[in-house]
C-alpha cells in the first residue's frame, strides 16, 4: 500500500468521481429478491452522482444546495461514516476507504444531528474529556478548558447534565467537542443551528480566523448564506447529488454578468392621479425592455435585455417625457441567495 | 389519552419481529416458572444433594446469568446507534472501542455475581470453590457468550432492534441451559436442545468448580471442548460484527434507528 505524503500534496479534499446510492426498500425487501433470485438489491436513490471536487490546504470551503442534494452524504463520505460505492475521497492525504484510521486521526467533525454520541446524564465536561482521551491529547484537562473558552461555554454550564443544556448550548459543546482533536481539517455541518444571534457573529469570526490555527482546513456545509458569504474562500453547489458549480463568492454572483436580462428599479416621486401604471405601459416600448411592473406606488423593476446598452437612457427619457419626476434608477445587486437559487433552477449555466 | 395510545402502539408495531418474540417471551417466561414451581423433582434433596442444596444450586445459576447477559449485552450497547457514528469516527479501532465500551459492564456483571454468592452464603449457603477452574470457567464462558453477544450486535445493526440471539440465550437459555433447574429435569426432546447450548456446559462446570471443588485437571475433558468452542464463537463473532459494520457504513445506516 502506497501512503501519501501528505506534506507534498496542494489538497486538504479530494473527491474523483464519488458515487453514492442508498437502496430505497429496506433489507427485508432485499432478502425477498434475493430468495427469489432477483438478487440481493432494490430500487435505488442516488446520493452522490460521480461528485468530483478539490478543496485547498487552508481553505475555508462551503457545500451549498437543497434538501436532499447530498451534502451530509458527502461529509460522511469524507468523514469515513460511510463507505462510497465508487470513486476515490482523499482527506489530508489518505483514502477515506483503505485508511479510515489515518483520516479520523487528522479529522474534527461536527455532524447535523450534533447532539448524538454525548452521555445525556454527564456533563459536557465529562463527556469532552472522555473524547480527548480518545483523540490522545497531551493535556486533556488543557484542551478541554481551551475549547470550552473558544465556544464560550465555560463555568457552571460546563458542569451541568448535558440533557439540561439548551439546544443552542447543546450545539456549542457539540461545537466543543469537533474542536479537541486541534485537527488539520475540520468538518461543520450546520455549525450555526440553534445558535443565538450573537454567537453566530462570533462563530463567523473563529470560522474566519480557522480557529486559532490559520493552516487549518475547514469544509463547510450550510444553508445560511450569510454564514457562507461572509466565512468562504470558495463554495461548491451541489445538486441532485452533482456538482454543479464551484467558485468564489464573486465568481458565483458575477455569473450573471452572462445572462440575457439585467434588473433595474425606476423610482419616481408619486402621482396621484396617473400612478405608474401608465408609465410602466410606454416603457414596454422601449427597444430591449422585456418587463415593466410597478413595485409600489413610487418604485418600477424593469428588465433590460444585455445587448441593448441604450435601453436604460431611453427608460429614463420615457419617464421625463412624460412628466414622471424621476429619483433614481438603479440596477439590483443579485444577492448570493438568487444566485445559488438561479444556478440550481439551471438559469445560470 | 388516546392520542397517546394511538402513537404508542404505532411505534410498537413498526417492530414487528419485536412483537412476536415479545409473545413468545411471555409464553416460555410463563412456562419456565410454572416448570420450577411445580417439579417434584427439584424439591429431591436427593438428586441436589451433590450440588449441596437446591438454593446453592439456583444461586450459582441465577448469579452468573448476570455474567452472560452482560457478556450478550456488551458488544451491542456499544454500538447502539446513538453511538454508533460517533465510536467510528474515533481514531481508534472498532475492537479498540468494544473492549473499552463493555469492561465496565463485565465488572458490573462480576460485581452482581459476587453480591449473590455473599448474601446468599450470609443466609447460610455454603460452597466448596476451586478457586483456579472457578476463575478459568468463568474467563472461557465469558469469551463464549462474548462471541455470542458479537453475532447478537452484528444482527441488531442490520435489524436495530430485534436480534435472535440474545432472546435464544437469555430467554431460552433460562429454560433451557440448567440456569433454574438441572436440564435432565425436561422432557428428552427438550434435552436435546439444551445439549447444544454452550451455556448449559459452562453452568455445569461453574457449580462443579465452585459447589464439588473439582480442580482444572478433573474438569479438563469439558474445560478443552469449551476452550474451543469459545475460539470459534469470538472468531465467528468478530467476524460477523465487522461485516455488520461495514454493511452499516456501506447502506448508510450506522445512524438509523
Amino acid at each position: 500500500m502506497i501512503i501519501a505524503d501528505t506534506s507534498l500534496t496542494e489538497y486538504a479534499i479530494e473527491l474523483n468521481g464519488v458515487r453514492k446510492a442508498y437502496e430505497k426498500k429496506g433489507l427485508k425487501k432485499r432478502l425477498v429478491n434475493a430468495l427469489t433470485l432477483r438478487g440481493f438489491v432494490g430500487e435505488k436513490t442516488t446520493a452522490l452522482d460521480e461528485a468530483s471536487l478539490k478543496v485547498r490546504r487552508g481553505e475555508v470551503f462551503g457545500l451549498l444546495g437543497p434538501n436532499g442534494a447530498g451534502k451530509t452524504t458527502m461529509i460522511k463520505v469524507l468523514t469515513t461514516i460511510l463507505t462510497p460505492d465508487s470513486g476515490t475521497a482523499i482527506v489530508d492525504g489518505f483514502n477515506v476507504v483503505t485508511e479510515s484510521l489515518k483520516v479520523r486521526e487528522r479529522i474534527g467533525v461536527l455532524y447535523e444531528d450534533s447532539e448524538r454520541g454525548f452521555g445525556w446524564r454527564l456533563s459536557t465536561w465529562t463527556n469532552l474529556m472522555f473524547y480527548a482521551r480518545e483523540y490522545m491529547v497531551d493535556n486533556p484537562r488543557k484542551r478541554v478548558e481551551e475549547v470550552l473558552k473558544i465556544v464560550e461555554l465555560e463555568g457552571e454550564d460546563a458542569f451541568k447534565w448535558f440533557q439540561k443544556l439548551s439546544k443552542g448550548m447543546k450545539q456549542k459543546a457539540a461545537l466543543a467537542r469537533a474542536l479537541i482533536p486541534d485537527a488539520q481539517v475540520l468538518f461543520l455541518d450546520e455549525p450555526q443551528r440553534s445558535l443565538d444571534i450573537l454567537f453566530v457573529l462570533r462563530l463567523k469570526q473563529l470560522i474566519k480566523e480557522k480557529f486559532g490555527k490559520p493552516g487549518r482546513t475547514i469544509f463547510l456545509s450550510t444553508h445560511d448564506m450569510h454564514l457562507i458569504e461572509e466565512t468562504c474562500d470558495r463554495i461548491a453547489v451541489i445538486d441532485k447529488g452533482r456538482i454543479v458549480k464551484v467558485g468564489t463568492v464573486e465568481e458565483l454572483k458575477s455569473l450573471f454578468k452572462s445572462m440575457k436580462t439585467s434588473s433595474y428599479t425606476l423610482e419616481v416621486a408619486h402621482d396621484q392621479i396617473r400612478g405608474l401604471n401608465r408609465l410602466a405601459e410606454e416603457i414596454l416600448h422601449v427597444d430591449g425592455v422585456e418587463e415593466a411592473k410597478p413595485l409600489d406606488l413610487t418604485k418600477l423593476k424593469v428588465g433590460v435585455t444585455r445587448d441593448k446598452p441604450d435601453a436604460v437612457n431611453q427608460i429614463l427619457k420615457t419617464a421625463l417625457e412624460h412628466g414622471y419626476h424621476v429619483t433614481a434608477l438603479t440596477e439590483e445587486e443579485i444577492s448570493l441567495e438568487e444566485s445559488i437559487a438561479k444556478i440550481l433552477r439551471g438559469e445560470v449555466t | 389519552m388516546l392520542g397517546y395510545l394511538i402513537i404508542d402502539f404505532n411505534e410498537w408495531v413498526s417492530y414487528k419481529l419485536e412483537i412476536s418474540f415479545w409473545l413468545l417471551n411471555t409464553l416460555i417466561g410463563a412456562i419456565t416458572y410454572a416448570y420450577l414451581g411445580s417439579n417434584v423433582a427439584l424439591q429431591n434433596q436427593e438428586y441436589m444433594a451433590q450440588y449441596g442444596s437446591f438454593l446453592s444450586f439456583l444461586l450459582v445459576g441465577m448469579s452468573f446469568n448476570y455474567l452472560i447477559y452482560a457478556s450478550l449485552e456488551a458488544p451491542r450497547m456499544a454500538i447502539n446507534p446513538w453511538n454508533l457514528e460517533w465510536n467510528l469516527t474515533l481514531p481508534t479501532s472498532l475492537y479498540e472501542v468494544i473492549i473499552g465500551s463493555v469492561f465496565f459492564r463485565y465488572l458490573v456483571g462480576l460485581l452482581q455475581f459476587t453480591l449473590y454468592l455473599s448474601i446468599a452464603s450470609a443466609f447460610g449457603v455454603t460452597y466448596a470453590i476451586d478457586t483456579a477452574s472457578t476463575i478459568v470457567t468463568i474467563i472461557l464462558g465469558a469469551a463464549v457468550m462474548w462471541g455470542f453477544g458479537m453475532i447478537s450486535a452484528g444482527v441488531q445493526v442490520i435489524t436495530k432492534r430485534w436480534d435472535p440471539v440474545t432472546w435464544f440465550f437469555t430467554m431460552l437459555g433460562g429454560l433451557l441451559s440448567g440456569v433454574w433447574f438441572p436440564y435432565q429435569l425436561l422432557p428428552p426432546s427438550l434435552q436435546n436442545l439444551s445439549k447444544v447450548m454452550p451455556q448449559t456446559y459452562i453452568l455445569e462446570m461453574l457449580r462443579r468448580a465452585m459447589l464439588r471443588s473439582e480442580s482444572i485437571p478433573s474438569l479438563w475433558e469439558s474445560l478443552y471442548p469449551l476452550m474451543i468452542t469459545a475460539f470459534i464463537i469470538l472468531s465467528i463473532g468478530s467476524f460477523i460484527y465487522s461485516k455488520s459494520i461495514k454493511y452499516s457504513k456501506k447502506y448508510g445506516t450506522t445512524g438509523e434507528f
